[in-house]
């Protein structure tokens, strides 16, 4: 389907970054989550016919492609290594702004992989609470709770 | 979204390798080298110069190619028309309306061209 091809380019172009990013709050290492990415697109752009939402579709995929392969990969996660953020921010960034995102990256960790999925969706991805309710197959106000503890948590590391 | 939230959410984030896209969709090199020539800024004079340039072989080929396919057929043939006459005297010897004596001596040669075609 050239259709749908052209239409799943346009998504990358637009929500790439976001989708790493989604996947690696997951995978919490780059290559699973390009891995991740790469297996959704490629099994999206076999689909017989157009999904209805199709950006939450591919958000959805490659939130599950990144799940089965963290499951294969049994491999141990780096509690402390800062992934999610890029190190590489630029000449402008202060000392101050550096050092926030580094508290910011290792706050992160502390968080349940809930919570964290779901400050990276809705702070990051942008997707709202009902797109993340749709993507992750929970209620909205279950996914609205997780973002509240999540960012309560987030705040007492970063503020005190 | 309150001023916590926004700062957080400010901060850039990690982006997948240049070649992941290439990897899915399997020509996105290509247009990304495609992308960036059609990006390089170009000077008027070289724009103009090239612009020129290519005009010009346009022009002398095109010529060059006419004058390889133009056929034969319709060229006009070259046509020469000769007509001599030597004669010793002031006597008109190709007039044969009237009675005459004399006789021309010597090989008369008389040559004839078509001229159809101009």
């Amino acid at each position: 389907m050239k259709w749908l091809r052209h239409e799943l380019e346009k998504v990358y172009e637009q929500f790439s970054r976001r989708l790493f990013t989604c996947a690696l709050a997951i995978t919490r290492s780059p290559e699973l989550a390009e891995d991740a990415m790469h297996d959704a697109f490629c099994r999206l752009l076999s689909l017989k016919e157009t999904p209805r939402d199709l950006k939450v579709y591919v958000f959805r995929s490659v939130r599950n492609a990144a799940v089965n392969l963290v499951r294969k990969s049994g491999r141990t996660i780096d509690l402390t290594e800062d992934y999610i953020f890029d190190p590489c921010a630029g000449p402008r960034e202060t000392a101050e702004m550096t050092e926030f995102r580094r508290r910011a990256a290792e706050a992160l960790q502390i968080l349940s992989d809930d919570e964290r999925e779901t400050i990276v969706q809705h702070l990051y991805a942008d997707l709202t609470f009902r797109e993340i309710a749709e993507v992750r197959e929970n209620s909205i106000n279950t996914v609205a709770s997780w973002y509240r503890r999540g960012l309560a948590k987030l705040r007492q590391q970063l503020e005190e | 979204m309150d001023e916590f939230e926004l700062r957080l959410k400010n901060l850039l984030l990690s982006k997948p390798s240049e070649d992941l896209r290439g990897r899915i969709f399997g020509r996105g090199p290509d247009r990304a080298v495609l992308a960036g020539i059609l990006r390089r800024p170009i000077r008027l004079g070289w724009a103009v110069a090239f612009a020129l340039a290519i005009g010009l072989v346009g022009f002398f080929s095109a010529r060059l190619q006419s004058e390889i396919t133009a056929p034969r057929s319709i060229s006009p043939e070259v046509i020469v028309e000769i007509c001599i006459v030597e004669s010793g005297s002031n006597r008109n010897d190709f007039d044969l309306t009237k009675p005459s004596t004399h006789f021309l001596s010597g090989d008369l040669t008389v040559g004839v061209e078509d001229r159809r075609g101009i």
